[in-house]
C-alpha cells in the first residue's frame, strides 16, 4: 500500500505528512462504513490528485458502489473523513462531482430533461454535450428531437443510448470530478466499446474514479486498485 | 373475464354450491314474505277465527321459516366467502407463478413500482371485489329474477305495470356504465404512473442529489398527481351526474306500483296481502335496477382490472378441476409451492366470512 508512482496512493503513516501538504481533488481518510450491521469498509484511505484516473475493481458486493457513494457525498462514513475539492459537506460535494451510473438511471421524462436535470442550459451547450456523448446524430433523427420521451426506466431507448444520455448529463454539468459506477457493465461488447469512447471525451483532463468488476473496461491511463475485505489494495 | 372463467373452472363445485345456496336463501326470503302476506290477508278476512286460535299456527310457521331463512343466509354467506377467498388466493399464486416463469428480458423491463402497484392495487381490488361484491351481486340478481317471476305469478298485470318503466332505466344503466368504466380506466392508468414514481425516486436517488434534480422530480410528481387528480375529479363528476339521474328515474317503478296497485286494491282485483307483497318485494326488482349503474360500473372496473392482469396470472392447468375438495386442492397447491400458509389462509377466510355475513345481513332488503 502507498507505493503508487503515479501519485495516487493509499497513505501509510510515513508518507502521511507529505500527503497532507499536497493538493488532492478527492480524499478519503481512515473511512469506515457499515451497512445493516455489516462492516463494508474499514480504515480505508484514498488520495486522488488532479486529473488522475483511478479504477477500483472487486467482486460484486465488495463495497465498490458504497465507496463511490461516499465519494459522491451520498453516504456519510461511520468514522474518518471524505473531502472532494476541499469540500466536506454533502451539499457542497454534490456540486463538485458528476455521476454516471449503471443502466437505466434515467427519469421517465424527455431526453432534454434527462440531460439538463431541470436546470437552464443554453441550447448550444446542450448540443455540445450531446455531440460529446455521440448522441447528436441520433437525436436529430428523432421526430421530437430532444423532447423525445425516454419512457419508464429508459424503456424507449437502447442501453447504449441510455448510457450516452447519462454521459451527456455529466458533460453538461462540467464538474471537476467524475464518478463512474459500472457504466458499461450491462452493455454488450460493441455497445460498451462505443460508450467507452464517449466516456473518454467526458473524462479527458478530469479527475476520474471508476468502479467496475470488469478491469478490461479500464485503459492504461488508470491506476487500478482492488477492493477486498473492506480495504483497498494496489491492483 | 377469462380469469373469472378460469377461477370458476378451478373451483366449480364450490362456485355451484355457493350459487345454489344463494338461490335457496332467496327462496326462503320469498317464502317469508309470502307467509306475511298470507297472515295479513287472514287477519283482514271477514269472519276469521279468533287470535288465540290463529296465533300458535302463525308463531310456529313464522319460527320455522325464520330458522330456514337464517340457515340459508348463513350457508350462502359462508360458501360465498370461502369460495372467494380461495379464488383470491389462486390469483395471488398465479401472479407469483408469472414472475417465476418470466424470462430475464421481461423482468428487466418491469418497473418495481408499477408491478407493486399492480400487485397491491389491482390484485387487491379484484380480491376485494370477489369477497365483497361478486356473490352479493349474484344474490341481488337471483333475488331480482326470483322476485320478478314470483310477482308475475301473483299478479301479472301489476308486475308488468310496475316493472315496465324499469326497461328504459336498464338501457340507461348500460350506456352510463360504459361511460363510467372508460373514465375509471383512465383514472387507474394515472394511478399506476404515480406508483411508478416511488421506483424513480429510489433508483434515481443518487442522480437527484448529485445533479440537484429535486425540482425536476417535484415537477414530475406534481404533474403526475395533477393528471391523476384531474382524471379522478372528471370520473367522479361524470359518475355523480349519471348515477343521480338514474336514482331519480328509479322512482318511476315505485310510483307506478303505488298508483296502479292502490287502484287495484280499491277495485278488489288484488288483496291487501298481495299489494303488501308487491310493495315489500318491489325493492328486490327496482332496488337492483336502481343500483345498476354502480353495480355495472363496479363490474366493468373489475373486468378491466382482470383484463389488465390476465396475462400476468398463470394458473396451473388441470389444477382443481377434477371435482376434488377445494380446500384440499388449495392445501396441495401450497405444498407444491413450498409454502406454509394454510393456517393463515384459514384464519383470513373465516374473518372474511364473518365480515361479509354481518355486512349483508345489515343491508338486506326485505
Amino acid at each position: 500500500m502507498g507505493q503508487d508512482k503515479m501519485g495516487c496512493s493509499l497513505v501509510e503513516k510515513d508518507t502521511a505528512e507529505q500527503d497532507r501538504t499536497e493538493r488532492y481533488e478527492a480524499r478519503l481518510e481512515d473511512v469506515a462504513f457499515s451497512y445493516g450491521g455489516k462492516q463494508v469498509l474499514q480504515n480505508l484511505s484514498l488520495m486522488v490528485r488532479p486529473g488522475e484516473h483511478i479504477g477500483i475493481v472487486g467482486d460484486s458486493g465488495c463495497g465498490k458502489s458504497t465507496l463511490l457513494k461516499l465519494l459522491a457525498g451520498l453516504y456519510e462514513p461511520d468514522s474518518g473523513s471524505v473531502e472532494v475539492m476541499g469540500q466536506r459537506t454533502p451539499g457542497d460535494i454534490w456540486k463538485q462531482v458528476a455521476l454516471v451510473m449503471q443502466q437505466n438511471a434515467l427519469f421517465p421524462l424527455s431526453i432534454r430533461d434527462n440531460i439538463t436535470c431541470g436546470h437552464h442550459v443554453p441550447e448550444a451547450a446542450l448540443w455540445e454535450a450531446c455531440r460529446g456523448a455521440s448522441l447528436a446524430d441520433w437525436i436529430k433523427s428523432l421526430p421530437q428531437g430532444l423532447d423525445t420521451h425516454v419512457g419508464q426506466r429508459g424503456s424507449q431507448v437502447s442501453g447504449g443510448q441510455a448510457q450516452r444520455i447519462q454521459i451527456a448529463r455529466a458533460l453538461c454539468k462540467d464538474a471537476p470530478v467524475i464518478l463512474l459506477d459500472e457504466p458499461v457493465s450491462a452493455l454488450d461488447r460493441d455497445t460498451g466499446l462505443s460508450v467507452l469512447a464517449a466516456l473518454g471525451r467526458l473524462t479527458a483532463g478530469r479527475t476520474v474514479i471508476h468502479v467496475t468488476h470488469h478491469p478490461e473496461a479500464l485503459d492504461d491511463g488508470y491506476a487500478i486498485y482492488r477492493l477486498e475485505g473492506g480495504r483497498l489494495l494496489r491492483g | 373475464m377469462g380469469v373469472l372463467k378460469k377461477l370458476i373452472g378451478l373451483h366449480r363445485i364450490l362456485f355451484c354450491a355457493a350459487a345454489l345456496l344463494t338461490v335457496a336463501a332467496s327462496a326462503a326470503n320469498l317464502w317469508w314474505n309470502s307467509f306475511l302476506a298470507d297472515v295479513l290477508d287472514m287477519l283482514g278476512a271477514p269472519g276469521r277465527p279468533g287470535m288465540s286460535a290463529l296465533l300458535p299456527g302463525i308463531l310456529a310457521g313464522g319460527t320455522a321459516i325464520l330458522l330456514a331463512l337464517a340457515a340459508g343466509d348463513y350457508l350462502s354467506f359462508y360458501a360465498a366467502s370461502y369460495t372467494c377467498e380461495l379464488s383470491a388466493h389462486e390469483m395471488r399464486m398465479g401472479y407469483a407463478r408469472y414472475y417465476l416463469r418470466g424470462d430475464s428480458r421481461m423482468l428487466a423491463g418491469c418497473s418495481a413500482g408499477e408491478e407493486q402497484s399492480a400487485m397491491q392495487n389491482e390484485l387487491k381490488d379484484i380480491s376485494a371485489y370477489l369477497n365483497e361484491s361478486l356473490f352479493s351481486i349474484m344474490k341481488q340478481f337471483v333475488a331480482f329474477a326470483a322476485t320478478a317471476v314470483f310477482l308475475a305469478v301473483k299478479s301479472p298485470r301489476l308486475a308488468l305495470l310496475s316493472t315496465l318503466p324499469a326497461v328504459p332505466l336498464m338501457l340507461y344503466c348500460f350506456v352510463s356504465g360504459r361511460t363510467i368504466k372508460a373514465y375509471a380506466e383512465r383514472c387507474m392508468e394515472y394511478q399506476k404512473k404515480i406508483n411508478g414514481l416511488a421506483d424513480v425516486l429510489l433508483s434515481m436517488f443518487p442522480v437527484i442529489q448529485v445533479y440537484d434534480a429535486q425540482w425536476l422530480v417535484m415537477g414530475l410528481v406534481e404533474e403526475r398527481l395533477s393528471e391523476w387528480g384531474r382524471a379522478s375529479v372528471r370520473k367522479e363528476r361524470i359518475a355523480a351526474r349519471l348515477m343521480s339521474l338514474s336514482g331519480l328515474l328509479s322512482f318511476l317503478p315505485l310510483l307506478c306500483l303505488l298508483g296502479f296497485g292502490g287502484r287495484m286494491v280499491i277495485a278488489g282485483e288484488i288483496s291487501t296481502g298481495t299489494f303488501y307483497l308487491f310493495v315489500n318485494l318491489s325493492g328486490n326488482v327496482s332496488g337492483f335496477l336502481q343500483n345498476m349503474p354502480g353495480v355495472y360500473a363496479g363490474f366493468r372496473q373489475f373486468g378491466a382490472s382482470m383484463g389488465r392482469l390476465e396475462r400476468k396470472l398463470v394458473f396451473e392447468e388441470g389444477r382443481g378441476g377434477e371435482g376434488r375438495n377445494g380446500a384440499r386442492r388449495n392445501g396441495a397447491g401450497l405444498s407444491r409451492e413450498g409454502r406454509n400458509g394454510v393456517g393463515r389462509d384459514g384464519v383470513e377466510r373465516s374473518g372474511a366470512g364473518r365480515n361479509r355475513a354481518g355486512r349483508n345481513r345489515a343491508g338486506r332488503m326485505e
